[in-house]
């Protein structure tokens, strides 16, 4: 069946009866509230004060609810900071290369040609190395910050949905509605954006969706890896990565809580992603 | 099926080169100079200035560039900044390192992953099928930091079978190696398991539905006949190119796995090289992953042809 023939209706009400879109949904939307009303949660600052040195690595209790780290500050506070952190950085690197790809797959999927080859070639190549490399490559070369990492993801997953978008584009442009529209007389941006576009609206969602999973894998890599920006601002892969080393001393809590985090925000966001690309896919 | 194959490796050659201008490029044209990048901000433009003509980064680009693919060519990759040794060499080590790692990685994930994903097939709609598809959903999109810090708790710290580094003793046996390498390999299995099983599911399910698989079952073959010859031939086809493009992303669980397990393989190389701003061994190392990638596509796509009688009898498509 293709995408065309199941209305809106349709798709909103298989998706609303479908239990991994609650659980998902519940999930991210759980995290996005967290994100936002962090500061409201909790009375300490994430960033830590002064006097925090003298309470370090102390075990969760009703003072810190999950514990202190190894610089003495507040474990939840800064959970709930970092999810803000990767709530930002995630969906916006996920935007600005859906917007670049679909840009790109419309164009090369329209024109075809010679434009279509090259560019192929080039985003080819530039897919057989891992995203996580690519990234650390870029990002040694202008130095790590959030901006950076932001960009460096966008720019990765533009090649991976220009070409879903291509492909799409290419069994489109041959229907009748935009040989209706080249008599016309209309342009090629307009055929591209105005008739082409909405018809292919479908993948487009459901490779924002998951793409949105990967930005955020890859967002906390990086992080953990030590290039996830600003090492001042509050992150879980840096957590993990500077605490990980005292779990052998038994000292769980700074490490357990920011995985946890990890674990069911990315378990929620790729169920919600599933869930959707089954709707468009049945 | 030659022709095939001859055009495939021509587009790998092309896909490589053009990999050698992204990545010469990218080490070279983004802001921030060469000396600058490795020296930091508080050195003085004198020094900095010195280490550029040292590394030969104040050239014209061009010039930079014909020397360094003339490099590539006869295999000379370079000498890393950091470590003061050839590049080639470096990676030499540490791809042996890598491969074990990876190589056991695969033995593990490939049968208990196919044979998940025809189990799902064959029970679909059933609280099994649902069961392993969550799972393997779930392992799938968990980074290979968190699922590794969790099997180090669990059975390196608390029930203290298995080492939590990576790295075996010098002049140890196989078996010796083996255990100290299972640990780290589970992280990449995981994410690999759900991936694998899924396409599987696919494309068992695809095949059952066929007419084919039909006809089989009207025809009075029995159920294990009918799986084994018709579904199972056609089902795990699509499954092997599968199994070969993550070559590729195995390279980027690598970089993870190799600095949380402490592990001298190319990952780890690749992450020291980002760190210290070592573009020579950092652009060597994106290299030989590229060739990798582009080597194991190639041995799928001659895979699928050889094993499929439609491609192999030289039929066009």
């Amino acid at each position: 069946m293709t995408i065309a023939s199941v209305t809106r209706t349709q798709r909103r009400n298989q998706l609303l009866r479908s239990a991994t879109f609650w659980v998902g949904g519940t999930i991210t939307l759980t995290w996005i509230v967290f994100a936002i009303f962090g500061d409201f949660i909790t009375q300490y600052e994430p960033a830590g004060s002064p006097t925090d040195i003298l309470n370090r690595l102390a075990p969760p209790s009703s003072e810190h609810l999950m514990g202190t780290d190894s610089l003495g500050r507040d474990v939840l506070s800064r959970l709930l900071a970092g999810a803000r952190q990767v709530l930002i950085i995630a969906p916006l690197a996920t935007l600005i290369g859906t917007m670049a790809g679909t840009a790109l797959g419309l164009v090369t999927g329209y024109f075809g040609g010679w434009i279509d080859e090259v560019t192929s070639r080039i985003l080819d190549a530039f897919l057989s190395i891992p995203l996580i490399i690519t990234a650390m490559l870029v990002l040694a070369a202008v130095g790590p910050t959030t901006v950076g990492v932001i960009l460096v993801i966008g720019l990765v997953f533009t090649p991976i949905i220009a070409r879903t978008v291509r492909a799409s584009t290419l069994s489109e442009a041959r229907l009748d509605y935009v040989t209706a529209a080249k008599l016309r007389g209309e342009g090629p941006l307009h055929i591209m954006f105005i008739e082409i576009l909405p018809n292919v609206m479908g993948p487009i969602i459901v490779e924002f969706t998951v793409r949105l999973g990967y930005a955020i894998f890859t967002t906390l890599a990086l992080s953990f890896l030590g290039f996830g920006g600003d090492p001042s601002v509050p992150d879980w892969g840096q957590s993990i990565s500077d605490h990980y080393v005292f779990l052998s001393g038994d000292i769980w809590w700074p490490t357990l809580f920011p995985a946890l985090a990890i674990a069911s925000l990315v378990v929620g966001v790729n169920l919600l992603a599933d869930a959707i690309a089954q709707v468009f896919e049945t | 099926m030659l022709r095939f194959l001859l055009r495939r490796l021509g587009l790998a050659l092309v896909s490589l080169w053009l990999l050698s201008v992204l990545v010469f490029t990218g080490t070279n044209l983004l802001p921030g100079n060469v000396g600058r990048r490795i020296l930091g901000p508080f050195a003085t433009q004198e020094s900095v200035d010195l280490l550029n003509a040292r590394l030969g980064t104040d050239r014209p680009l061009l010039t930079q560039y014909f020397d360094y693919i003339g490099g590539v060519l006869t295999g000379d990759l370079g000498t890393s900044v950091s470590f003061a040794r050839p590049v080639t060499e470096l990676l030499g080590t540490a791809l042996a390192n890598s491969t074990k790692l990876a190589l056991l990685a695969f033995v593990i994930v490939v049968p208990l992953s196919i044979l998940g994903g025809v189990i799902a097939a064959l029970k679909r709609g059933t609280l099994v099928d649902r069961s392993i598809t969550v799972f393997g959903l779930s392992a799938t999109v968990i980074p290979e930091f968190v699922s590794g810090i969790v099997v180090i708790v669990v059975f390196a710290i608390t029930l203290g079978w298995l080492p939590g580094g990576a790295q075996a003793p010098a002049g140890s046996g196989l078996f010796q190696q083996i255990r100290y390498l299972i640990l780290p390999a589970i992280p990449l299995v995981l994410v690999l398991f759900g991936y694998i099983a899924r396409i599987t599911r696919a494309g068992m399910i695809d095949a059952l539905d066929a007419d084919y698989t039909r006809t089989a079952i009207l025809k009075g073959l029995p159920r294990r006949t009918v799986i084994r010859r018709h579904v199972m031939r056609n089902a795990l086809l699509p499954t092997i190119a599968v199994v070969a493009t993550q070559v590729g992303y195995l390279f980027g669980g690598l970089v993870v796995v190799e600095v949380l397990f402490n592990y001298q393989g190319v990952g780890r190389l690749i992450f020291d090289a980002a760190q210290k701003a070592d573009f020579p061994l950092l652009a060597g190392g994106v290299l030989v992953i590229g060739v990798i990638f582009q080597v194991a596509t190639l041995v799928a796509d001659t895979m699928y042809g050889v094993l499929n009688p439609r491609v192999r009898l030289g039929a066009e498509s």
